[in-house]
């Protein structure tokens, strides 16, 4: 017989006992509840407890302290059971557990066996761009800043897997635009304010495909050759500059002229209710009043004034100063001084008719009036001449994908010719028979080809397990990384391989952390676990170079990215 | 005591109170509230439908009995209706799986092969309100092998089969005779370069076939031990006995008409596919009591080679083949550009068909025609539990699939 | 010589003969046996689930002949010694499927049936490939007709040498395809389904074949389970319909590729068969990159198939994303030697196995682990001369490298 409770309805009460019996969350083993002073509540403290990996809380002065068995700072030596204190979103301590000390409102996080090292970085990546970038030709003004979106899951990986700062750059070819420095997070990523434009990226084309060595070089002379046409841009942007300081020079003169005379006839200004419609007008009802560039905009005449109609600032060049009218010498053409109520506001009709001729008949014989000042027309701009310009200046580092050594010896001996001041290489798959090129250009590596497997026949002969430590031996800094979104999570396997194949594990270590911040120029602020830096923490409950390595927790400037659900 | 003794204190209670009661497996689900078409019948208003262990129990009228400890989905408002089978439906197989181009008389491969149950295809059809598909051979073989029909969606692939070697399947037009050139303009010792070059040359071929076929079984009458066996004309053999069913895609009025007549020459009965101009011989069908399934009456353009099989669409067929008294079913077909298969009810229903007929044409007269009719195709008794909960009339275009169920399991679908 | 003894005086002639009957054994045992190898290290991986610590093997002839503990006193003597201070010793790694860059001579084109054509006619024993395979661990391998064929022909197990390679079996088992390059739209088959349909014609013919035909014999002994098939299968669909074919014939076949075989493990389970992976890679999918780990949980067995270099890498890549490190070091050591029906000899170390090994400074599947040697037959064929504590010298063999 059956009883009259039913299943459904007895699986909701049970379902509902167990909620009520079971604990709002589990504690970690071993980690000291979350401690508060008994009369101050921390506003955002609750909600942010350890473990709940659904509320990352907002950094703001929240302290954290992280006790590890093994802290690898990668700057400086290793610290075993030590604690990372973070403040904020900046690290305010590291170090052994009886150096730091822990204040009383911080957060405890425990992790008995686990390892703790900065967050990863990640020097050259493809992640957050969209097929089409990686598909076209760009140029280098064509800033990839402005079209990173998330895409899909795999991008969440990154930051899981520890990587809390990438280099996205384009796939275009030869020029694959700016790149970008990007904070991942777990649900997209967040610009790195100041570093949106990190550097002018460069991909040769000539690929694994069968071409002579004297081909490329021609081909890399031919992209380099972008340098040299810019010095006549260059020569006309300054030439600009410079008008336009005369410019501000000359309007500045012209006004306190007439500032200077119109205080000897304040009161002869006819109440002229139509101030000239041309811009450049201005002070013409109003001398000396709004004598300001900008304030005539608004201005228009009803008269028909000719030209200068669209109160655009700065005033354009010769505009048919119409009323000669009310005012002396409001108008753009050979501004003469024309005594102030001298003509009515109606002869507005007369067009460019005045001619530098009829001035002078009317200038009183007073000092000559300064010509009213054009403004300089400025050149046109072109995004990508001003992106190479950048890095002439030094501004921006160009970075060039290259693989054979003779292709690397020509970029290098281009670089140099073109006096381009910062340089960088990805890939350098070649790189190890020219290490010692590399090293007296001193330009920094970034290696993203390190992994066994199959390449191209063209590539064969060039070992990438072995290019670590060849340019090691060299003294060429270099950083490891993934070169794509998708190959993020398995960062450090990358950098084990060139442990593997001789590469010294800390150096391995450094290649993936604060080589790369160097390379990118963040090294103030990410690398290692330092006072000072950005608190970007990964932890992994074994060394970070072996293959079955488990992230536990990942903070990204002091906000948990990513914190394991497992048990410890 | 502490919560972890707690939490497993009550574990074991509600281990043995679900051993008490039964798991959710075998428990009897009632959809009660909505309008229920079975499929051959009228509507039935707040109906109840009654399912268990994936088949239907009882579908009836407002005051049928509910068994105790059943679940019951109020679908208040809403409107069921058989899962719609869609008896020519095109996989999205590439054109180079589903042709063996080696020959153009295959008749002993089995289409069943190229299923793909996770394919995105099925699932997306499978969310129109599909709950089994007739999965055919290419079109660009005279004779391209046998179809099968599967559902939509299964625990396993095997459970989705619900009939292998369902027909065969002819093509008549243009398009068995396209591609029979050497590639790229090769030399003559490329295998295209062959036979049938013409419309004449493929039904030179469907001829040669059966002729052959009815010379085997000549022939085996007088091999009773049966030492030689040819699997191609096994098949057409059967086909010929009427063992199995022929489906022959023949879009214009020509084409139908010389489908008809192979059809008395070799004393088989065809089941005509895509079919456009079947209106032109309504009559003709009628005679020789031919089912069609017309395929995707909502297009402008007729599909396969366009101005070779000569099909001029027209809206209003379906009533006409109604009002000859030819059986007929609506499908999606070769066409690219149909619509899903209810959107092409949808169309019929508009011109000419009623509500009705126009469902009828998706559920119980595909499955009577693809002989799976005793297990799904209507709501009755004892039948699998296929079909679909609108959320409105599934013939007024607002309304799509709330919930897809196929032997009685709710199946994930695309929202 | 005759002349001169014949002159000798009585003594010198005895002298000369003790001296010939002193040196006599020495010649007899140069001639008869090379001397047996002891080596030591910190670890030996005997097969993954026998671990010896610390570790000592006894190499004689060419093979295994004791493990550890049991290695009689009087061979340790004997032997020569070598030393791996520290570092893990594991059978050198079998690479079951493979072309050895050979690939043009291993498919034949005009027809797609060719059970019968075995893979070790087309065998270069000085090959590039081949000499590459003891630098990357790799002690063994099975050079596979290609895939452009539905029955390609019969695989054999190579192995490298000093001097030159050596086959080691003949027909380790018939290579079968379904997938996309064994449809041609230049021959039959050019369609899945007709590639299905005849390899089930080819196995219904070798089924029924009474007449010892040499191409269906070779398809017989599959079915009579004296050698196992490795079928091409990539997408859903081919693996379905391998599936079909083996229940229907009754084998157990090894499912080459099967990169969609995520949503199919259970029915791959349930049918017995096994799967051949290609190498994992950094840009795969996460559900491609936890296939091995969902296999090794429903206990389907696995290995690692592909490019030479890329075999120790996609078993660092699966432990990475949950396969455990005894399944991942069995994908690329025993279980890839049980499907070339060779475990008897490669792939493990026991006793009467062949003395293929790797010396790694670590564990062999962390990649920071540097290889430091390996033998193949007991002959040292990568990485340097291993310290040897001071012994006799060595008179009857040099070790190349």
């Amino acid at each position: 017989m059956r009883p009259t409770i039913s299943g459904p309805v007895l699986h909701a009460l049970s379902c509902a006992l167990l909620f009520a019996t079971a604990p709002a969350q589990e504690p970690e083993p071993g980690q000291a509840p979350p401690s508060r002073p008994a009369g101050e509540a921390k506003p955002s403290e609750d909600k942010a407890a350890p473990g709940n990996a659904a509320a990352p809380a907002a950094p703001r002065e929240r302290t954290i302290a992280i006790h590890a068995a093994h802290i690898h700072p990668i700057a400086g030596a290793d610290v075993e059971n030590g604690i990372v204190l973070i403040r904020g979103d900046r690290i305010a301590a590291v170090g052994a557990d009886g150096a730091v000390a822990v204040p009383a409102d911080a957060e405890t996080v425990t992790f008995a066996q686990g390892h703790v090292y900065p967050g990863l970085v990640d020097a050259a990546s493809d992640a957050f761009t969209d097929d089409a970038v990686r598909a076209e030709t760009l140029d280098a003004g064509a800033a990839l800043a402005d079209g990173l979106r998330r895409r899909g899951d795999r991008e969440d990986a990154i930051v899981r897997a520890g990587i809390t700062t990438v280099y996205v750059g384009g796939r275009g070819n030869p020029w694959s635009g700016q790149g970008a420095i990007v904070r991942p997070t777990a649900d997209g990523f967040a610009p790195f304010p100041g570093h949106e434009h990190a550097a002018v990226g460069m991909r040769l084309a000539a690929g694994a495909a069968e071409t002579h060595a004297l081909q490329r070089q021609q081909l890399i002379e031919t992209v380099f050759r972008a340098f040299a046409e810019l010095d006549d841009y260059k020569k006309k942007l300054d030439e600009h500059q410079k008008a336009l300081e005369k410019y501000k020079k000359d309007f500045a003169d012209y006004l306190a002229w007439h500032e200077k005379k119109n205080g000897k006839a304040g009161a002869d200004k006819p109440a002229d209710a139509s101030p000239p419609a041309n811009a450049g007008n201005g002070g013409g009802a109003r001398e000396g009043q709004d004598a300001q560039p900008g304030a005539r905009g608004g201005q228009r005449g009803g008269r028909g004034r000719r030209g200068g109609g669209d109160g655009e600032r700065p005033p354009q060049t010769p505009a048919p100063s119409p009323t000669p009218a009310p005012q002396g010498p409001g108008d753009g053409k050979p501004a003469d001084a024309k005594p102030a109520e001298a003509k009515p506001a109606d002869k507005a009709t007369e067009k460019t008719g005045e001619k530098p001729g009829d001035k002078p008949a009317e200038k009183p014989a007073e000092d000559k009036a300064p010509e009213r000042p054009k403004y300089p027309k400025a050149p046109p701009r072109e995004p990508s001449k001003d992106a190479l310009l950048e890095v002439l200046d030094g501004k921006l580092p160009l970075r060039v994908e290259v693989v054979r050594p003779d292709e690397i010896r020509a970029v290098l001996a281009a670089a140099r010719d073109r006096k381009v001041p910062s340089l960088v290489l990805e890939n350098v798959l070649g790189g190890a028979a020219i290490a010692a090129d590399l090293a007296s250009a001193s330009v920094p590596c970034v290696l993203t080809a390190v992994w066994p497997g199959t390449r191209p026949e063209a590539f064969a002969a060039f070992d990438a397990l072995q290019l670590p430590s060849a340019l090691l031996a060299a003294g060429v800094p270099f950083a490891i990384a993934s070169g794509s979104g998708r190959r993020a999570g398995a960062l450090p396997l990358m950098a084990a391989c060139a442990v593997g194949a001789g590469l010294d594990e800390a150096q391995a270590l450094r290649a993936i952390t604060l080589t790369p911040a160097e390379i990118l120029g963040v090294q103030k602020d990410v690398g290692s676990l330092q006072t000072g830096k950005l608190a970007d923490v990964l932890v992994c409950d074994r060394p970070l170079l072996r293959s079955d390595c488990r992230v536990l927790a990942v903070w990204s400037a002091g906000a948990t990215a990513y914190q394991t659900e497992e048990p410890r | 005591m502490n919560a972890a003794t707690l939490r497993s204190v009550v574990c074991v209670l509600w281990m043995a109170l679900l051993a008490a009661f039964g798991s959710a497996q075998d428990a009897v689900t009632v959809y009660r509230g909505a309008r229920l078409w079975p499929g051959d019948a009228p509507a039935i208003e707040h109906a109840v439908l009654i399912v268990a262990q994936g088949r239907v129990q009882a579908v009836g009228g407002e005051n049928t009995p509910i068994p105790d400890g059943a679940r019951v989905v109020d679908v208040e408002g809403q409107v069921i209706t058989p899962g719609l089978i869609d008896a020519a439906w095109n996989a999205g197989t590439a054109v180079a799986d589903a042709n063996e181009q080696s020959e153009e008389v295959t008749p002993a491969l089995h289409a069943l092969d190229n299923l793909d149950p996770q394919s995105p295809a099925l699932l997306r059809t499978r969310s129109q309100g599909v709950t089994a598909v007739h999965i055919m051979p290419g079109t660009r073989n005279v004779i391209g092998g046998m179809s099968a029909v599967v559902k939509t969606w299964g625990t396993d692939p095997a459970s989705m089969v619900l009939k292998d070697e369902a027909a065969l399947r002819i093509v008549l037009g243009a398009e068995p005779s396209i591609g029979n050139m050497p590639i790229g303009g090769g030399n003559a010792d490329s295998m295209y370069f062959r036979r049938p070059g013409t419309r004449m040359g493929v039904i030179w071929q469907v001829r040669r076939s059966f002729y052959d076929a009815k010379e085997y079984l000549a022939r085996s009458i007088d091999d009773p031990k049966h030492t030689v066996i040819d699997r191609d004309l096994e098949v057409l053999a059967r086909v010929l006995q009427g063992k199995l069913s022929a489906v022959t895609t023949a879009r214009s009025e020509q084409d139908l008409r010389t489908a008809l007549r192979l059809a008395e020459e070799f004393g088989y009965t065809p089941i005509l596919d895509e079919a456009q101009d079947a209106y032109l011989v309504a009559d003709d069908l009628h005679k020789a009591h031919v089912a069609v399934m017309v395929g995707a009456p909502s297009a402008e353009r007729v599909a396969g080679t366009g101005a070779a099989d000569g099909a001029e669409p027209r809206l209003a067929t379906l009533g006409k083949l109604r009002d000859a008294g030819v059986p007929f079913a609506i499908t999606t077909g070769t066409n690219m550009a149909a619509l899903d298969l209810v959107r092409e009810a949808t169309f019929a229903r508009r011109y000419g068909l009623s509500q009705q007929e126009a469902l009828a044409a998706v559920t119980v007269q595909p499955a009577r025609m693809l002989g799976i009719g005793d297990r799904t195709g209507t709501l009755q008794p004892g039948k699998d539990a296929d079909f679909v909960v609108w959320s409105g009339d599934p013939f007024d275009p607002a309304s799509h699939p709330l919930t897809v169920v196929v032997d009685g399991h709710d199946t994930p679908v695309l929202r | 010589m005759n002349a001169r003894f014949d002159r000798a005086p009585h003594a010198a002639r005895h002298l000369a003969l003790l001296l010939l009957a002193a040196l006599a054994p020495l010649w007899t045992a140069a001639g008869a046996r090379a001397q047996d190898l002891l080596v030591q290290c910190k670890t030996l991986v005997v097969a993954p689930d026998t671990v010896v610590t610390p570790g000592e093997l006894l190499v004689r002839d060419g093979k295994v002949a004791h493990v550890g503990p049991e290695i009689p006193a009087e061979a340790r003597t004997r032997a020569r010694t070598v030393v791996f201070a520290d570092a893990t010793i594991v059978p050198a790694f079998v690479l079951a499927h493979s072309t050895l860059g050979r690939d043009g001579d291993l498919v034949e084109r005009r027809t797609a049936l060719t059970p019968g054509l075995r893979a070790a006619d087309a065998f270069d024993p000085f090959g590039d490939e081949l000499k590459r395979l003891p630098r990357l661990g790799i002690g063994s391998c099975a050079l596979a007709p290609g895939s452009g064929n539905v029955a390609g022909g019969l695989a054999a197990l190579v192995k490298p040498g000093a001097a030159m390679g050596a086959v080691a079996r003949e027909a380790s088992y018939s290579k079968l395809a379904l997938a996309a390059p064994a449809r041609n739209p230049e021959r039959q088959p050019t369609a899945l389904m007709g590639a299905i349909d005849l390899l089930r014609q080819s196995l219904r013919a070798a089924r029924a074949d009474q007449k010892g035909d040499p191409d269906l014999q070779a398809l017989a002994s599959v079915l009579r389970g004296e050698r196992r098939a490795f079928v091409h299968a990539d997408t859903r669909a081919e693996i379905l319909a391998v599936l079909a074919l083996a229940k229907e014939f009754g084998i157990e076949p090894v499912l080459l590729g099967a990169g969609d075989a995520t949503d199919l493990v259970e029915a791959i389970a349930q049918a017995r068969a096994a799967v051949a992976l290609w190498p994992l890679q950094p840009a795969m999918r996460d559900e491609v990159l936890r296939l091995p780990q969902t296999l090794e949980t429903r206990g389907v067995p696995f290995c690692f198939v592909g490019e030479p270099g890329e075999l120790r890498a996609a078993a660092a890549l699966a432990v990475r994303y949950g396969t455990s490190r005894r399944a991942a070091l069995a994908a690329i050591t025993r279980t890839p030697a049980e499907f070339c029906g060779a475990a008897d000899a490669v792939g493990s170390l026991r006793r009467g196995c062949d003395a293929d090994f790797a010396a790694f400074q670590g564990d062999p599947l962390d990649l920071g682990s540097r290889l430091l040697a390996v033998y193949v037959g007991g002959v040292q064929l990568f990485g340097e001369a291993p310290k040897a504590p001071p012994a006799t010298p060595d008179i009857t063999r040099k070790d190349s490298l």
